[in-house]
């Protein structure tokens, strides 16, 4: 129990995917700029993150593993979320509307988010179980997420401040996320 | 209608054949390569660490020398040590938990019970911090080492040879590393008694 | 080599840098650049699976149908990052060591798959492999450029060999994630100078495409 505690908080807080491992900039980058559209991606990050962990883990060990294909890994893998992102958008218009049209615009894009394929691969590294895989996936979009709205507030600030000519723009976001970065960093050793 | 949607499935089929027939032809090509330099990385693991060996034999039963002890479970093979024909001591193969996930240490311990080399192989610490542990002065604490009582890790200046001087800001990747060495000793102490 | 021929193999490494004007493939990007030599690393397996993707897209452009392109290209790319993956297993393992999952999230770097859906799926082999070479080419340099400030300052070498042992303590900062942050926030913030143009960051969701043409479509699509 104290185990699968600390696998959570530890993919939240101590080794945040976005600001210690660097996994989905991309989106960090692009979509922190206006709080409700930080809130929406970080929740299809979520949902997302968890089931491909999920689904990735159920390949590897009923099918990749058993037969001696652990090479075929990273195609595999790719292809499982691509397919399950699909498969998700699909669902969720029919049968949630208004969920859909508020995560919905996101999610083929998660697809090529770093920190999903990522966590995929680092449950596999670690030798998690399925459980274990499922709360260090949801743990990792909920520190993605978390990630993304505090950077959200910082943006807004920044908005409003006189910011040096060479730095408008992309460079003063970057030595942002640097501060939240450092912030972050202040978790290691917790545990 | 069906005809959209089965020529696109088809050739997406054929891709994906393709692609996978490519990537197991390079595997059967590359396997032999990357067999091969594993087993010589572990060679060569295990003559830093013991270098007046000749050749080390893997030693059968790992598990039932074990005895049950759990605190000895990570450790995942043993190889006989022996010069000139006489066994010299022991080489450990153990993993660990570090901070980012496995840490693969070797460990050398002569029959005489002393240390003789601690090796780190592949791990995911971070680079500049718990990565230091692979190097001086780190990782040299432990060789030359005949501990009188349990390895322990401490944070400032270590009194005794057992007490083990953790990296700054790198504790647990320092207590990773201390608790393989202290398995490899306990588990050539069981050995040292069977002889 | 005819114009068009140089200016396509041009354009990837200066006046479009992946890195530094189109901000593609941020996450490799600041992860890898802890050394100059992971940089190098880094930028040479990822130019390998370009050319190599750019290839064999440009040669299938005219077969694989519009609707399963996106699954398509991620399959090829997929099967270049692997082999990748196994040639540096078997024979440079300390670069697949050091660059650990960065490896196979090749696969998902956005330089890639943009430079399939906006060249090579419209353009001949011959222009795409020089696309390939060009975006490759200047990804490299920025990761190598990254890569050389964040080990200077951050450990005092470069390329392993020691520069400012004793002179200058290094800041450990800088090979910590805050420092690539920061680091690839001035550089940018250099490249905004010395061109005295402001690099786009499109602020839509997307992580590649960077004019969000897929998060376009998607709005199209969505609002049926």
């Amino acid at each position: 129990m104290k185990e699968l505690l600390i696998i959570i908080m530890g993919a939240i807080l101590v080794e945040n995917f976005v600001l210690t491992k660097f996994l989905g900039i991309c989106p960090f980058l692009g979509v922190s700029k206006n709080l409700s559209n930080a809130i929406g991606m970080g929740g299809a990050v979520i949902f997302v993150m968890t089931v491909a962990s999920a689904a990735t883990w159920l390949v590897y060990d009923k099918f990749l593993l058993p037969n001696g294909l652990v090479y075929l890994e990273t195609i595999v893998f790719i292809l499982v979320i691509a397919v399950l992102v699909q498969f998700v958008e699909t669902v969720m218009k029919k049968l949630l509307p208004p969920l859909y049209k508020a995560l919905g615009i996101y999610l083929p894009l998660i697809t090529t988010n770093c920190a999903v394929l990522g966590v995929a691969l680092l449950n596999i590294d670690r030798g998690y179980s399925f459980i274990e895989s499922l709360l260090y996936g949801f743990g990792g979009g909920v520190g993605f997420t978390i990630a993304l709205i505090l950077f959200a507030g910082v943006r807004e600030r920044l908005e409003l401040s006189d910011i040096p000519e060479t730095f408008k723009g992309l460079p003063i976001t970057l030595v942002a996320a640097a501060l939240v970065s450092l912030a972050f960093f202040g978790f290691q050793g917790l545990f | 209608m069906l005809r959209s949607v089965f020529k696109p499935a088809v050739i997406l089929f054929v891709i994906c054949f393709v692609v996978t027939m490519a990537v197991a032809f390079m595997y059967n090509f590359t396997r032999e390569a990357i067999d091969q330099r594993k087993a010589v990385d572990a060679q060569n693991a295990r003559r830093q660490v013991l270098s007046e060996a000749d050749e080390f034999i893997p030693v059968e039963n790992v598990d039932v020398i074990k005895q049950g002890n759990k605190s000895l479970d990570i450790v995942k093979e043993v190889y006989e040590a022996v010069r000139n024909g006489k066994t010299i001591g022991h080489v450990f193969t153990v993993v660990t938990k570090g901070y980012g996930g496995d840490m693969e240490v070797t460990i050398g311990v002569d029959s005489e019970g002393t240390i003789t080399g601690v090796k780190i192989g592949s791990h995911s610490e971070t680079p500049g911090l718990g990565a230091k542990a692979s190097q001086e002065p780190f990782i040299t604490q432990f060789t030359g080492v005949k501990p009188e009582g349990p390895f322990t890790v401490v944070k400032g200046k270590s009194s005794a040879p057992e007490e083990i001087d953790a990296i700054s800001g790198a504790t647990i990747t320092s207590r990773a590393v201390t608790n393989a060495v202290q398995a490899a000793y306990d588990m050539s102490a069981i050995l040292k008694k069977e002889n | 080599m005819s114009m068009k021929a140089w200016k396509t193999l041009t354009n990837g490494i200066l006046k479009e840098n992946p890195t530094l004007r189109l901000v593609l493939g941020t996450c490799p990007t600041l992860a890898v650049t802890t050394s100059a030599s992971n940089g190098i690393g880094m930028g040479l397996a990822a130019t390998f699976v370009l050319v190599g993707s750019n290839i064999v897209i440009s040669l299938l452009r005219k077969v694989i149908p519009n609707k399963v392109r996106i699954p398509a290209f991620i399959t090829i790319i997929a099967g270049f990052v692997t082999i990748v993956q196994l040639v540096l297993q078997a024979y440079l393992p300390e670069i697949n060591e050091s660059l650990g999952i960065f490896i196979p999230l090749i696969v998902v770097n956005c330089i890639i798959l943009a430079r399939a859906e906006m060249f090579a799926s419209k353009n001949p082999v011959y222009l795409s492999i020089l696309d390939g070479i060009g975006m490759g080419i200047g990804f490299t340099c920025a990761l190598v450029t990254i890569g050389a400030i964040r080990e200077i300052l951050g450990n005092g070498t470069l390329f392993g060999m020691e520069l400012t042992k004793g002179i200058i303590d290094p800041a450990i900062i800088m090979i910590l994630p805050p420092g690539g942050f920061l680091a690839f926030g001035f550089v940018i913030a250099m490249v905004n100078r010395l061109t005295n143009k402001k690099v786009e960051h499109n602020p839509c969701a997307s992580c590649g495409m960077n004019c969000g043409k897929l998060a376009e479509g998607r709005e199209e699509v969505a609002s049926k």
